[in-house]
């Protein structure tokens, strides 16, 4: 019970930390950030439940009002804004990066990653992100695609980074790689 | 590293904070349902005014100062709807995101962080009904929002200690270290908290 909360807090932490990298703002209004990177190692590291939980954690106090996007964004304002998809998206691609490394627990730890970050940190998050351009700034769905292609080769950055980071700490110490537990 | 995003006293520091989260959260779901543009710039304008009486001139001006991170999805719903030839829904679209932001803004510049979560953390005992431990809850955002600043300065060490073995600069570099520093910090704080009576059990 302790560890699962530390970790939670931690990793939520995390998240609101690569935030502070700096951010580079797009043409479409929704910048480019480390922050799904952390997304996906709560996912990668973390597993499907306290992955999942970590992110929730972070949007939740996010939206509440702390400061901790990209860029010092925070506030219920958030989701009036063209990136309000992806924001709610994240504790779902968590978890889904998560529930993909618990069900490939048999595949070697590179692929496992690679192939859950994919589809939890870039299918799955696209999703909602597609749907909350739609909605908030009024694009077609053929626009919004257009948009956030521009996001696929820092998003492909990530998921090789989140790869490194998750089967060097799987090569240093299995254990704490819990999704693969 | 959290402060008050202004240091203007105002007249709604002393209203309590969950008063002004369910105002904050109700206007704001509100603004969803409204697609006429002129309502919409009349809200705008009304918060504008809401920032003039509660803290002056002086407090008005850094609550728009506050909304220049706008600026870039401004221009952009802007060109995107003067394209389209869809000017009233881009105005509405426009003036919704600068309230939302306003309106979020006005809490955060009137609210200290600290009594915010001590509001979060009173609200998270009626997670009781999800079948949520509430202590855990609370002491899991407690955590959080402690090991933010922590875990930034221990990432800008290790940018120091990197830019004094290497010449190569980068995030990418620390995020290794950063991450297994993260898993030791969680073994030993869970080790300090369970040492410390640990979290209580649901029917405690």
């Amino acid at each position: 019970m302790e560890k699962t909360s530390v970790l939670v807090a931690l990793f939520a932490a995390l998240i609101a930390v690569l935030g502070l990298v700096p951010a580079f703002p797009l043409a479409s209004g929704v910048p480019i950030t480390a922050q799904s990177l952390g997304v996906m190692l709560c996912g990668t590291i973390l597993g499907s439940k306290k992955g999942g939980l970590a992110a929730l954690l972070f949007i939740l106090l996010t939206l509440v009002g702390l400061p901790l996007l990209a860029g010092g964004r925070g506030g219920i304002g958030l989701l009036a804004g063209a990136s309000a998809g992806f924001i709610v998206g994240f504790p779902l691609a968590a978890y889904i990066t998560g529930w993909l490394m618990e069900k490939t627990k048999s595949v070697d730890i590179q692929i496992s990653v690679a192939l859950s970050s994919i589809v939890g940190g870039i299918v799955v998050l696209y999703i909602p992100g597609l749907i909350g351009m739609m909605i908030n700034a009024g694009m077609s769905l053929n626009a919004a695609i257009v948009a956030v292609s521009v996001y696929l080769p820092g998003d492909i950055l990530k998921v090789t980074l989140a790869t490194i980071v998750t089967s060097a700490i799987f090569k240093a110490r299995p254990e704490s790689i819990i999704a693969r537990h | 590293m959290f402060h008050n995003i202004s240091s203007h006293s105002t007249k709604l520091d002393e209203v309590s904070v969950h008063k002004k989260i369910i105002f904050t959260c109700s206007i704001a779901a509100t603004l969803f349902f409204i697609t006429s543009p002129i309502i919409m710039f009349s809200i705008f304008l009304v918060l504008l005014l809401i920032y003039f009486f509660v803290g002056g001139l002086k407090f008005l001006w850094a609550g728009f100062y506050q909304l220049k991170i706008t600026i870039p999805f401004v221009v952009v719903l802007a060109l995107w709807h003067f394209y389209l030839d869809h000017l009233d829904k881009g105005i509405t679209l426009i003036f919704r995101l600068i309230s939302a932001f306003l309106l979020a803004n006005l809490f955060l510049m009137t609210s200290k962080v600290h009594d915010i979560i001590l509001v979060i953390q009173r609200y998270s005992s009626s997670l009781k009904v999800f079948g949520a431990n509430p202590h855990a809850v609370s002491i899991t955002i407690g955590l959080f929002v402690r090991s933010i600043p922590i875990l930034y300065q221990r990432a800008r060490n290790l940018m120091l200690a990197q830019s004094a073995r290497s010449t190569k600069r980068g995030f990418w570099r620390i995020s290794v270290p950063l991450a297994i520093s993260i898993l030791d910090d969680a073994d030993h704080v869970s080790e300090a908290l369970r040492a410390r009576g640990g979290i209580k059990k649901r029917d405690d």
